[in-house]
Protein backbone atom coordinates (compact mmCIF):
# COMPACT_ATOMS: atom_id res chain seq x y z
CA UNK A 1 0.00 0.00 0.00
CA UNK A 2 1.46 3.33 -1.09
CA UNK A 3 0.68 5.21 2.10
CA UNK A 4 2.53 2.63 4.22
CA UNK A 5 5.44 2.81 1.80
CA UNK A 6 5.54 6.58 2.11
CA UNK A 7 5.15 6.62 5.90
CA UNK A 8 7.75 3.84 6.12
CA UNK A 9 10.31 5.86 4.22
CA UNK A 10 9.68 8.83 6.45
CA UNK A 11 10.04 6.67 9.59
CA UNK A 12 13.20 5.05 8.23
CA UNK A 13 14.76 8.51 7.94
CA UNK A 14 13.68 9.49 11.43
CA UNK A 15 14.99 6.50 13.37
CA UNK A 16 17.70 5.38 10.98
CA UNK A 17 16.48 1.93 10.08
CA UNK A 18 15.92 0.45 6.64
CA UNK A 19 12.64 1.26 4.83
CA UNK A 20 11.80 -2.47 4.84
CA UNK A 21 12.07 -2.61 8.64
CA UNK A 22 10.13 0.66 8.99
CA UNK A 23 7.29 -0.57 6.79
CA UNK A 24 7.26 -3.82 8.76
CA UNK A 25 7.01 -1.91 12.03
CA UNK A 26 4.02 0.07 10.73
CA UNK A 27 2.32 -3.11 9.49
CA UNK A 28 2.87 -4.82 12.85
CA UNK A 29 1.40 -1.79 14.62
CA UNK A 30 -1.69 -1.93 12.38
CA UNK A 31 -2.21 -5.58 13.32
CA UNK A 32 -1.72 -4.74 17.02
CA UNK A 33 -4.32 -2.01 16.76
CA UNK A 34 -6.90 -3.55 14.45
CA UNK A 35 -6.41 -7.27 14.96
CA UNK A 36 -4.11 -9.94 13.53
CA UNK A 37 -6.34 -10.71 10.53
CA UNK A 38 -6.55 -7.11 9.33
CA UNK A 39 -5.64 -6.63 5.70
CA UNK A 40 -3.02 -3.90 5.96
CA UNK A 41 -3.75 -2.92 2.37
CA UNK A 42 -7.33 -2.00 3.25
CA UNK A 43 -6.82 0.47 6.07
CA UNK A 44 -8.37 3.92 5.95
CA UNK A 45 -7.33 7.27 7.40
CA UNK A 46 -8.98 6.67 10.79
CA UNK A 47 -7.34 3.25 11.13
CA UNK A 48 -3.90 4.70 10.43
CA UNK A 49 -4.44 7.70 12.69
CA UNK A 50 -5.48 5.43 15.55
CA UNK A 51 -2.60 3.05 14.87
CA UNK A 52 0.08 5.76 14.92
CA UNK A 53 -1.38 7.38 18.05
CA UNK A 54 -1.58 4.11 20.00
CA UNK A 55 0.11 0.84 19.05
CA UNK A 56 2.84 2.38 16.90
CA UNK A 57 3.79 4.71 19.72
CA UNK A 58 3.92 1.76 22.15
CA UNK A 59 6.17 -0.17 19.78
CA UNK A 60 8.57 2.77 19.63
CA UNK A 61 8.61 3.01 23.44
CA UNK A 62 9.30 -0.74 23.72
CA UNK A 63 12.20 -0.34 21.30
CA UNK A 64 13.60 2.42 23.57
CA UNK A 65 13.51 4.95 20.75
CA UNK A 66 14.17 8.53 21.85
CA UNK A 67 11.75 11.40 21.21
CA UNK A 68 8.77 9.11 20.74
CA UNK A 69 6.31 12.00 21.11
CA UNK A 70 8.06 14.06 18.44
CA UNK A 71 8.27 11.11 16.03
CA UNK A 72 4.62 10.20 16.57
CA UNK A 73 3.44 13.77 16.04
CA UNK A 74 5.57 14.06 12.94
CA UNK A 75 4.12 10.81 11.56
CA UNK A 76 0.58 12.05 12.22
CA UNK A 77 1.37 15.32 10.42
CA UNK A 78 2.85 13.35 7.53
CA UNK A 79 -0.30 11.18 7.43
CA UNK A 80 -2.50 14.29 7.20
CA UNK A 81 -0.37 15.69 4.37
CA UNK A 82 -0.48 12.56 2.24
CA UNK A 83 -3.88 11.21 3.30
CA UNK A 84 -5.23 11.44 -0.24
CA UNK A 85 -2.89 8.59 -1.23
CA UNK A 86 -5.27 6.22 0.57
CA UNK A 87 -8.06 7.19 -1.83
CA UNK A 88 -6.01 7.85 -4.94
CA UNK A 89 -4.21 4.51 -4.73
CA UNK A 90 -7.23 2.40 -3.83
CA UNK A 91 -10.22 3.61 -5.81
CA UNK B 1 -24.50 20.81 -39.72
CA UNK B 2 -26.74 17.87 -38.73
CA UNK B 3 -23.80 15.53 -38.31
CA UNK B 4 -21.97 18.08 -36.14
CA UNK B 5 -25.06 18.63 -34.04
CA UNK B 6 -25.40 14.90 -33.44
CA UNK B 7 -21.70 14.67 -32.66
CA UNK B 8 -21.95 17.47 -30.08
CA UNK B 9 -24.96 15.76 -28.54
CA UNK B 10 -23.03 12.49 -28.44
CA UNK B 11 -20.17 14.25 -26.64
CA UNK B 12 -22.58 15.51 -23.99
CA UNK B 13 -24.09 12.06 -23.61
CA UNK B 14 -20.64 10.55 -23.11
CA UNK B 15 -19.93 13.27 -20.53
CA UNK B 16 -23.09 12.38 -18.60
CA UNK B 17 -22.36 8.67 -18.98
CA UNK B 18 -18.91 9.15 -17.47
CA UNK B 19 -20.34 11.08 -14.51
CA UNK B 20 -22.89 8.34 -13.93
CA UNK B 21 -20.31 5.60 -14.43
CA UNK B 22 -17.83 7.15 -11.99
CA UNK B 23 -20.65 7.66 -9.49
CA UNK B 24 -21.62 3.97 -9.62
CA UNK B 25 -17.97 2.89 -9.67
CA UNK B 26 -17.29 4.89 -6.49
CA UNK B 27 -20.19 3.16 -4.71
CA UNK B 28 -18.80 -0.25 -5.61
CA UNK B 29 -15.27 0.73 -4.56
CA UNK B 30 -16.55 2.20 -1.28
CA UNK B 31 -17.98 -1.20 -0.40
CA UNK B 32 -14.90 -3.10 -1.56
CA UNK B 33 -12.28 -0.88 0.07
CA UNK B 34 -13.89 0.43 3.29
CA UNK B 35 -13.25 3.97 2.02
CA UNK B 36 -16.71 5.11 3.04
CA UNK B 37 -16.07 8.78 2.34
CA UNK B 38 -16.03 8.14 -1.41
CA UNK B 39 -19.80 7.58 -1.14
CA UNK B 40 -20.03 11.39 -1.12
CA UNK B 41 -18.22 11.45 -4.44
CA UNK B 42 -20.52 8.72 -5.69
CA UNK B 43 -23.68 10.63 -4.73
CA UNK B 44 -22.24 13.83 -6.16
CA UNK B 45 -21.30 12.48 -9.59
CA UNK B 46 -24.45 10.37 -9.87
CA UNK B 47 -26.68 13.36 -9.06
CA UNK B 48 -24.80 15.59 -11.51
CA UNK B 49 -25.57 13.07 -14.25
CA UNK B 50 -29.16 12.38 -13.17
CA UNK B 51 -30.02 16.09 -12.94
CA UNK B 52 -28.90 16.60 -16.54
CA UNK B 53 -30.53 13.42 -17.82
CA UNK B 54 -33.84 14.45 -16.22
CA UNK B 55 -33.57 17.90 -17.82
CA UNK B 56 -32.70 16.30 -21.16
CA UNK B 57 -35.39 13.65 -21.28
CA UNK B 58 -38.34 14.95 -19.27
CA UNK B 59 -40.19 18.20 -18.75
CA UNK B 60 -39.67 18.42 -15.01
CA UNK B 61 -39.65 21.89 -13.45
CA UNK B 62 -36.14 23.41 -13.62
CA UNK B 63 -36.17 23.77 -9.87
CA UNK B 64 -35.79 19.98 -9.44
CA UNK B 65 -32.63 20.11 -11.55
CA UNK B 66 -31.41 23.06 -9.45
CA UNK B 67 -31.97 21.18 -6.18
CA UNK B 68 -30.22 18.04 -7.45
CA UNK B 69 -27.22 20.04 -8.70
CA UNK B 70 -26.98 21.93 -5.40
CA UNK B 71 -26.93 18.67 -3.43
CA UNK B 72 -24.37 17.24 -5.86
CA UNK B 73 -22.06 20.23 -5.44
CA UNK B 74 -22.21 20.17 -1.64
CA UNK B 75 -21.43 16.42 -1.76
CA UNK B 76 -18.49 17.11 -4.07
CA UNK B 77 -16.99 19.54 -1.55
CA UNK B 78 -17.48 17.04 1.29
CA UNK B 79 -15.77 14.40 -0.86
CA UNK B 80 -12.83 16.74 -1.52
CA UNK B 81 -12.55 17.65 2.16
CA UNK B 82 -12.61 14.04 3.34
CA UNK B 83 -10.16 12.88 0.68
CA UNK B 84 -7.56 15.63 0.99
CA UNK B 85 -8.13 17.65 4.16
CA UNK B 86 -9.33 15.41 6.98
CA UNK B 87 -8.22 16.62 10.44
CA UNK B 88 -6.00 19.36 9.04
CA UNK B 89 -5.66 22.45 11.19
CA UNK B 90 -6.73 24.83 8.41
CA UNK B 91 -10.30 26.13 8.53
CA UNK B 92 -10.35 26.59 4.74
CA UNK B 93 -12.11 23.26 3.97
CA UNK B 94 -14.93 24.14 6.36
CA UNK B 95 -15.11 27.66 4.95
CA UNK B 96 -15.36 26.31 1.38
CA UNK B 97 -18.20 24.05 2.50
CA UNK B 98 -20.10 26.96 4.07
CA UNK B 99 -19.52 29.14 0.99
CA UNK B 100 -20.80 26.30 -1.19
CA UNK B 101 -23.97 25.92 0.88
CA UNK B 102 -24.59 29.69 0.72
CA UNK B 103 -23.93 29.66 -3.02
CA UNK B 104 -26.37 26.77 -3.42
CA UNK B 105 -29.08 28.95 -1.89
CA UNK B 106 -28.17 31.88 -4.16
CA UNK B 107 -28.16 29.51 -7.16
CA UNK B 108 -31.61 28.30 -6.12
CA UNK B 109 -32.95 31.86 -5.80
CA UNK B 110 -31.50 32.91 -9.17
CA UNK B 111 -33.09 29.97 -10.94
CA UNK B 112 -36.39 30.53 -9.16
CA UNK B 113 -36.41 34.17 -10.27
CA UNK B 114 -35.58 33.17 -13.83
CA UNK B 115 -38.53 30.80 -13.81
CA UNK B 116 -40.80 33.66 -12.77
CA UNK B 117 -39.49 36.47 -14.99
CA UNK B 118 -36.42 35.89 -17.16
CA UNK B 119 -34.45 38.87 -18.41
CA UNK B 120 -31.01 39.63 -19.82
CA UNK B 121 -29.53 41.07 -16.58
CA UNK B 122 -30.89 38.14 -14.58
CA UNK B 123 -29.55 35.65 -17.13
CA UNK B 124 -26.04 37.14 -17.07
CA UNK B 125 -26.06 37.49 -13.29
CA UNK B 126 -27.00 33.81 -13.05
CA UNK B 127 -24.23 32.78 -15.46
CA UNK B 128 -21.58 34.84 -13.63
CA UNK B 129 -22.69 33.46 -10.29
CA UNK B 130 -22.78 29.96 -11.70
CA UNK B 131 -19.21 30.38 -12.93
CA UNK B 132 -18.03 31.49 -9.48
CA UNK B 133 -20.04 28.73 -7.80
CA UNK B 134 -18.63 25.96 -10.01
CA UNK B 135 -15.12 27.40 -9.88
CA UNK B 136 -15.14 27.16 -6.10
CA UNK B 137 -16.27 23.52 -6.16
CA UNK B 138 -14.18 22.15 -9.02
CA UNK B 139 -11.33 24.60 -8.40
CA UNK B 140 -11.17 23.30 -4.83
CA UNK B 141 -10.98 19.70 -6.05
CA UNK B 142 -8.38 20.63 -8.68
CA UNK B 143 -6.30 22.72 -6.30
CA UNK B 144 -6.44 20.07 -3.55
CA UNK B 145 -5.30 17.42 -6.00
CA UNK B 146 -2.49 19.64 -7.30
CA UNK B 147 -1.19 20.48 -3.81
CA UNK B 148 -1.35 16.80 -2.78
CA UNK B 149 0.49 15.83 -5.96
CA UNK B 150 3.29 18.29 -5.18
CA UNK B 151 3.72 16.62 -1.79
CA UNK B 152 4.19 13.14 -3.25
CA UNK B 153 5.77 13.85 -6.63
CA UNK B 154 9.35 13.18 -5.44
CA UNK B 155 8.41 10.07 -3.48
CA UNK B 156 8.73 6.51 -4.67
CA UNK B 157 5.04 6.21 -5.55
CA UNK B 158 3.70 4.28 -8.54
CA UNK B 159 3.57 6.63 -11.56
CA UNK B 160 -0.07 5.82 -12.37
CA UNK B 161 -1.10 7.22 -8.99
CA UNK B 162 0.83 10.42 -9.62
CA UNK B 163 -0.85 10.62 -13.03
CA UNK B 164 -4.26 10.27 -11.39
CA UNK B 165 -3.57 13.35 -9.26
CA UNK B 166 -2.49 15.35 -12.30
CA UNK B 167 -5.45 14.33 -14.44
CA UNK B 168 -8.02 14.98 -11.69
CA UNK B 169 -6.46 18.39 -11.14
CA UNK B 170 -6.36 19.31 -14.85
CA UNK B 171 -9.90 18.26 -15.73
CA UNK B 172 -11.30 19.91 -12.59
CA UNK B 173 -9.76 23.24 -13.59
CA UNK B 174 -10.98 22.75 -17.16
CA UNK B 175 -14.60 22.25 -16.13
CA UNK B 176 -14.53 25.54 -14.18
CA UNK B 177 -14.31 27.41 -17.48
CA UNK B 178 -17.35 25.79 -19.05
CA UNK B 179 -19.56 28.52 -17.61
CA UNK B 180 -17.44 31.32 -19.07
CA UNK B 181 -18.38 30.07 -22.54
CA UNK B 182 -22.05 30.28 -21.54
CA UNK B 183 -21.70 34.07 -21.26
CA UNK B 184 -21.61 34.16 -25.07
CA UNK B 185 -24.91 32.30 -25.30
CA UNK B 186 -27.62 34.90 -26.16
CA UNK B 187 -30.08 34.80 -23.29
CA UNK B 188 -33.19 34.79 -25.47
CA UNK B 189 -32.06 31.83 -27.60
CA UNK B 190 -32.48 28.15 -26.83
CA UNK B 191 -29.15 26.60 -25.78
CA UNK B 192 -27.73 24.51 -28.62
CA UNK B 193 -30.36 25.54 -31.16
CA UNK B 194 -28.70 24.87 -34.57
CA UNK B 195 -30.82 27.62 -36.14
CA UNK B 196 -28.83 30.30 -34.30
CA UNK B 197 -25.10 30.50 -35.00
CA UNK B 198 -23.98 31.91 -31.60
CA UNK B 199 -25.99 29.35 -29.71
CA UNK B 200 -24.70 26.57 -31.92
CA UNK B 201 -21.04 27.62 -31.52
CA UNK B 202 -21.40 27.88 -27.73
CA UNK B 203 -23.02 24.42 -27.71
CA UNK B 204 -20.15 23.06 -29.79
CA UNK B 205 -17.41 24.52 -27.61
CA UNK B 206 -19.10 23.28 -24.43
CA UNK B 207 -19.52 19.82 -25.98
CA UNK B 208 -15.83 19.68 -26.87
CA UNK B 209 -14.86 20.77 -23.35
CA UNK B 210 -17.25 18.15 -21.98
CA UNK B 211 -15.70 15.33 -24.02
CA UNK B 212 -12.16 16.34 -22.97
CA UNK B 213 -13.33 16.38 -19.36
CA UNK B 214 -15.12 13.03 -19.78
CA UNK B 215 -12.08 11.29 -21.29
CA UNK B 216 -9.78 12.69 -18.58
CA UNK B 217 -12.19 11.92 -15.75
CA UNK B 218 -12.79 8.39 -17.03
CA UNK B 219 -9.07 7.70 -17.47
CA UNK B 220 -8.31 9.09 -14.01
CA UNK B 221 -10.89 7.09 -12.10
CA UNK B 222 -11.44 3.94 -14.16
CA UNK B 223 -7.69 3.80 -14.96
CA UNK B 224 -7.69 0.73 -17.26
CA UNK B 225 -4.95 -1.86 -16.77
CA UNK B 226 -3.20 -1.07 -20.07
CA UNK B 227 -3.02 2.62 -19.11
CA UNK B 228 -1.58 1.78 -15.67
CA UNK B 229 1.02 -0.48 -17.27
CA UNK B 230 1.88 2.25 -19.77
CA UNK B 231 2.34 4.83 -17.00
CA UNK B 232 4.27 2.39 -14.80
CA UNK B 233 6.70 1.48 -17.61
CA UNK B 234 10.19 1.20 -16.12
CA UNK B 235 8.95 1.48 -12.55
CA UNK B 236 10.44 -1.02 -10.10
CA UNK B 237 7.75 -2.03 -7.60
CA UNK B 238 8.80 -2.45 -3.96
CA UNK B 239 8.27 -6.03 -2.79
CA UNK B 240 8.88 -6.67 0.89
CA UNK B 241 10.24 -9.99 2.09
CA UNK B 242 7.78 -11.75 4.39
CA UNK B 243 9.03 -11.71 7.99
CA UNK B 244 7.54 -13.22 11.11
CA UNK B 245 7.04 -10.76 13.97
CA UNK B 246 10.12 -12.13 15.79
CA UNK B 247 12.30 -11.90 12.69
CA UNK B 248 11.16 -8.36 12.01
CA UNK B 249 11.69 -7.18 15.58
CA UNK B 250 15.16 -8.80 15.58
CA UNK B 251 15.96 -6.99 12.34
CA UNK B 252 14.81 -3.63 13.75
CA UNK B 253 16.75 -4.12 17.01
CA UNK B 254 19.84 -5.16 15.10
CA UNK B 255 19.62 -2.11 12.85
CA UNK B 256 19.05 0.17 15.82
CA UNK B 257 21.96 -1.32 17.78
CA UNK B 258 24.22 -0.90 14.74
CA UNK B 259 23.63 2.79 15.07
CA UNK B 260 20.92 2.52 12.48
CA UNK B 261 21.19 1.51 8.91
CA UNK B 262 19.35 3.37 6.28
CA UNK B 263 19.77 1.16 3.31
CA UNK B 264 17.65 0.68 0.29
CA UNK B 265 14.52 -1.40 0.05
Amino acid sequence: MEIIKSLGESLADKISISPTAARGLIKLSIKDELGPFTNVNKVNFNDLHKTISNSFKKRLVNLSIQDVEVITESMLTQLKHIQSLITMANV
Amino acid sequence: MDFLFLLFQAFLLVFLGVYLGVGIFFSIRALQTRLHHIIYGSVSFTLMAISQIIAFLFTFPDIIETILISIAFVMCVIFTNLTFHKEKKSSLPFLILIVTIINSLIFFVFNLLRDIADSAPLYYATIVHDFIYRSIIFGWLGWSSLVAYKKIKDQNIEPWIKARYKIVSSVSFLICFERIVRIFQPWYQEFGDPNYLESYVVFGIISIMAIIFAVGFALAWFMPGWFKRFLNKGYQAVVDKEYSEEELMDLIKRELSNGGTNGNN
